[in-house]
């Protein structure tokens, strides 16, 4: 889906990540890496420190978290607010919805849509995207778009292609209608046929989770997976993302009659520091135009990496204080492809540490 | 060229010989895709090229003369 949107605008981003912080060196014991090479792949991949969240927590408590806070910021009024959306692949439960769940905390108008759509790394661009299409039907209301995921707790620690990157996050972000002439251009792709490049398995109605699917075996690369497990095809994922997402890109490029150097900034969901250090030498962009510092730091967190990114680099993407040209861009399960350029004005944006319990 | 690059392949797998001829490195698992996108950034550094991410595939690091190749053809 290619479509176009008048008048909106992001106006806040807050990031709630775990306090808690696992460094990949002090893992070696768990992947049959040699020290060479993961001294090599520390530098290359971005396999750095990453934020873990605490078994038992989940992306509605921090959500709830950065709620409370930006109400407290006053960043919003609960009576704005017409709308919660969120995009995970790591729901509280199976019911309810953590849109609901949200709604239930504070005091939203029962009139408030709640929508969770279950997305992975292409999230925010999906939740940007119906964002605003909800707004269109709601002119005087804000839309809180939660984008996160909790995926840590699925993924196998012996898994040495997805554990040394995967980290958690949940970000809010909220999306509002304004009078700036702004137009948001969207585009939204699905490639189904590839849908089990990434895959958990076990734990739904195919697949219930048993004793016997919690097994973990061995696969050629010396990976120990169980079915609950998340399992990624690495090498058809970076594939698509290589040759698919500058086609998106470059789509609303001749959409909006931009050019790439047109582009301020280039905010891309952040898998690994080699496919975006490759997705930059495709685009023919400066890894200053197109950041990619979050993974050896936070890790990837999903739909989450775009939001942190923002608030890693605001200060620094409107420093002159003027309007900056942003293209996102994001890729994951599905496999779904998304990316949305629009003229952003400089967000509130806010990094919370998430005060774990025990 | 071939001892630049038989030289990093050493240094990233000083367990095996990469100057046997005739032989796969990835059928015969001396190289993974770790190794592949190591052995990339090593190439970059080392040799000032940027290999594109289309050509980040396992055919294009199963020997010698398949990275030679790679190489040449990304210098264009």
């Amino acid at each position: 889906m290619l479509t176009s949107f008048k008048n909106k605008k992001i106006s806040a981003v807050y990031s709630v990540l775990p306090s808690h912080e696992v460094d990949f060196m002090d893992e070696a014991g768990n992947y049959s890496f040699s020290e060479i090479q993961m001294k090599k792949l520390k530098r290359v991949m971005g396999f750095g420190t990453r934020r873990v969240a605490l078994e038992g927590e989940t992306v509605g408590d921090y959500a709830i978290y950065g709620i409370t806070k930006m109400l407290q910021d006053g960043v919003f009024k609960e009576s704005e607010i017409g709308a919660i959306i969120v995009t995970t692949t790591s729901p509280d439960h199976f019911i309810p919805p953590i849109s609901n769940i949200v709604q239930g905390k504070f005091d939203f108008d029962e009139d408030v849509v709640c929508l969770d759509i279950s997305q992975g790394c292409c999230g925010y661009t999906v939740g940007l995207t119906y964002s605003f299409m909800t707004l269109e039907a709601m002119r005087n209301k804000k839309v809180l778009l939660i984008a996160g995921d909790m995926l840590t707790f699925r993924v196998s620690t012996r898994d040495r292609a997805s554990r040394p990157i995967t980290g958690d996050a949940v970000t809010i972000s909220v999306i509002e209608n304004c009078e700036n002439e702004n137009i948001a251009y969207c585009s939204l792709k699905n490639d189904g046929k590839d849908a089990f490049a990434v895959y958990i398995p076990a734990g739904g109605t195919r697949m219930p989770i048993t004793p016997e699917t919690t097994v973990e075996k061995p696969d050629e690369f010396g990976n120990w997976r169980g079915n609950q497990h998340l399992m990624m095809q690495g090498d058809l994922v970076f594939n698509i993302i290589i040759n698919k997402t500058p086609e998106v890109m470059e789509e609303l490029l001749a959409k909006s009659g931009d050019k790439i150097e047109d582009i301020d900034y280039f905010v891309c969901h952040q898998s690994s520091s080699f496919t975006l250090k490759k997705l930059s030498q495709r685009l023919g962009v400066t890894e200053e135009k197109l950041f990619n510092d979050i993974v050896p730091k936070y890790g990837n967190s999903s739909s989450a990496t775009i939001p942190v990114t923002m608030c890693e680099h605001h200060k620094e993407m409107f420093a002159d204080g003027k309007r900056k040209k942003v293209m996102f861009a994001a890729f994951g399960t599905g496999m779904s492809l998304g990316a949305v350029l629009m003229d952003m004005e400089a967000p509130v944006c806010k990094f919370l540490d998430y005060p774990h319990q025990s | 060229m071939k001892e630049q690059i038989i030289k990093i392949l050493t240094e990233l797998r000083p367990e095996f010989d990469f100057t046997q001829e005739g032989v796969d490195f990835i059928e015969e698992g001396m190289l993974d895709s770790f190794d592949i996108v190591t052995l990339v950034d090593e190439i970059e550094t080392a040799m000032g090229v940027a290999i594109s991410g289309m050509d980040v595939v396992p055919e294009n690091f199963c020997n010698i003369e398949a990275i030679c190749q790679t190489i040449e053809r990304n210098r264009k």
